[in-house]
């Protein structure tokens, strides 16, 4: 049975990313939860990261939290796509 | 065509693949610093030092097909650059070897002397077992990789993967033309194995052009 190698950080920031990004730049937290496939502990602290840099915050709607990708957010994001798309040229990933 | 417009035109290319590999190197060192990747380290130290090979195998094919300088007097400097380019050629090779190695088996995920075989060989002082040698140390590291690099296809490759790996493969035919060249003794063989290894890098620059507007 093979193992795959556990994601690096940058790994995880582009899954979170890429999984608000696909819902417009908006969507619900447990969305995002549920994409990012960490435990809770762990996804929350990843999420602060992310928040301390500028990339998302945080929006607490009537019918439940959302994160929002800024512009730095989308910036970066869009950054992370084309490192992992060369990356994929050579058989690698971020 | 005369055989001094071939080896301007093999110059030419090789500088313009020299320039590819140049600009592989920088952003896979780019993104080297941000991802931490060793593999990554093993592309970009690769492919500097096949750029910095093609580009002296350009300039030395220029030299000869263009007459400029006495590159056939000045025998000693075109021995240093010939071998130059062929270690840096080889010791690029074994590089990338090392890293698919890695990357395949650890988890982290030519020419030279486009001489033509035998005369200009001689010009350069090289030697046909030099030459020789150089090419199938070649053709043993780029099969080694292009074997890894195979294995690395097999665990999720995409279209972008499979035309790297095309180009490895076309840089791979292009070293055993050579070979051959030198076997026949047959410059014109030597020729197409330039115009293939060009082939190989203009793959390359392709998906270098993709990535440039993803």
């Amino acid at each position: 049975m093979s193992r795959s190698s556990p994601r690096s950080r940058l790994r995880i920031y582009y899954d979170v990313l890429n999984s608000v990004a696909n819902e417009g730049g908006k969507a619900r937290f447990s969305h995002v939860l549920s994409s990012a496939n960490l435990p809770y502990d762990r996804f929350l602290m990843y999420l602060s990261e992310l928040e301390e840099k500028g990339f998302i915050i945080e929006e607490r709607g009537e019918d439940g939290n959302y994160l929002v990708l800024t512009e730095r957010g989308a910036a970066f994001y869009r950054e992370l796509r084309r490192m992992n798309y060369f990356l994929r040229g050579f058989g690698l990933s971020l | 065509m005369l055989l001094n417009d071939f080896i301007t035109l093999g110059g030419l290319l090789s500088l313009l693949s020299g320039a590819v590999a140049l600009a592989t190197s920088y952003i896979a060192f780019a993104y080297q610093r941000m991802v931490r990747t060793s593999p990554l380290q093993y592309i970009s130290l690769g492919f500097l030092l096949l750029g910095v090979g093609l580009i002296v195998q350009g300039w030395l094919s220029l030299s000869l097909g263009v007459g400029v300088g006495n590159v056939y007097e000045d025998a000693r400097l075109a021995y240093i650059a010939g071998v130059s380019y062929l270690v840096l050629q080889n010791v690029a090779y074994l590089v990338f070897a090392v890293g698919y190695t890695k990357a395949a088996y650890w988890g982290a995920a030519a020419a030279v002397l486009p001489i033509m075989p035998r005369q200009l060989r001689e010009y350069f002082l090289l030697g046909h077992l030099v030459f020789d040698a150089s090419q199938v140390l070649s053709i043993t590291m780029l099969s080694i990789v292009i074997f890894e690099g195979g294995l690395l296809e097999s665990r999720g490759g995409t279209r972008l993967s499979r035309l790297i790996m095309l180009s490895f493969g076309v840089l791979l035919i292009s070293h055993i033309t050579m070979l051959y060249a030198s076997a026949v003794r047959n410059p014109y063989y030597y020729i197409y194995g330039e115009l293939l290894q060009f082939v190989s890098f203009a793959l390359i620059a392709a998906f270098l052009l993709r990535w440039s507007r993803y």
